[in-house]
């Protein structure tokens, strides 16, 4: 069998997979932000649910940080009102709420979808 | 075995046995430990455990569910961080080994925070997942 290659098209191909490199840091660090974006949602749904009137701050205390390239923290700011308080994981006086461990258990699982995603979007 | 009420009662007994001989430091819900020390017989040290299930067992086509996963905390609290950590070393000979009276997967390590002051005590909890049978 006999192939032959224009080389120009070589060329186009050898562009498309430079630019696609590209493509996917960005599609997986979109990825890995709604993950953490996802999850954020869930853990201050629950902090709401679960603080009570002691920690009414505490829900308003989580966010998302981008730490680099697909690399995404969420949870309670320390520096934010009540978000150095242990609700997570209580005290001896109180049970751990677990409002992160249990985004964690629902978003968890998201993330290699959205790396598949991410690779279909620019592959195909 | 499955339901709340028997998981609890297994770990607490799982891990009272992991004590030294003669090592009798109880493992109670949070609300006995109110009770006790509203009594002021509250113990020297002990352990206080939670346990929840998880969202994300697998489910079968036909919507059943052939396991569940499940989350245990320990909270050791003592007197001195040493000993907070004697407590925490213990309950870690659970880790990564199944336990017979639930039929259950291995325990899991999660995650764990620092012993640090509680009160008049030092306490450091650690969470933990495992899967079990419906």
């Amino acid at each position: 069998m006999n192939i032959y290659t224009d080389v120009a098209e070589l060329d186009i191909l050898i562009a498309d997979l430079r630019k696609a490199a590209n493509e996917l840091d960005r599609a997986l660090d979109e990825g890995a932000r709604d993950v953490a974006k996802g999850g954020n949602r869930l853990a201050v749904a629950s902090a709401r649910r679960t603080a009570g009137t002691h920690g009414k701050r505490y829900p308003r205390a989580f966010s998302v940080e981008r730490l680099g390239l697909g690399d995404y923290v969420y949870g309670p700011d320390a520096a934010m009102p009540q978000g150095d308080m242990s609700f997570e994981t209580g005290s001896r006086n109180q049970p751990p709420h677990l409002d992160i461990a249990l985004s964690r258990d629902y978003v968890a699982d998201q993330l290699p979808r959205k790396v598949i995603d991410a690779l279909q979007r620019v592959l195909w | 075995m499955s339901g709340e009420r028997a998981h609890a009662a297994a770990w607490k007994a799982a891990i009272a046995a992991t004590w030294a001989p003669g090592a009798s430091w109880p493992v109670l819900d949070y609300d006995e430990g109110e009770r006790l020390k509203a009594k002021s017989l509250l113990p020297v040290q002990y352990v206080l455990i939670t346990v929840t299930q998880r969202f994300g067992s697998p489910v079968y086509m036909s919507g059943g569910r052939a396991r569940q996963g499940w989350r245990l905390t320990t909270l050791a609290v003592a007197p001195t961080t040493d000993s907070a950590r004697w407590l925490r070393e213990h309950v870690e000979q659970l880790r990564d080994k199944p336990l017979a009276a639930l039929s259950s997967s291995a325990l899991r390590f999660e995650s764990e925070n620092p012993i640090e002051p509680d009160g008049d005590r030092q306490s450091g909890i650690t969470v933990w997942t495992y899967a079990a049978p419906v």
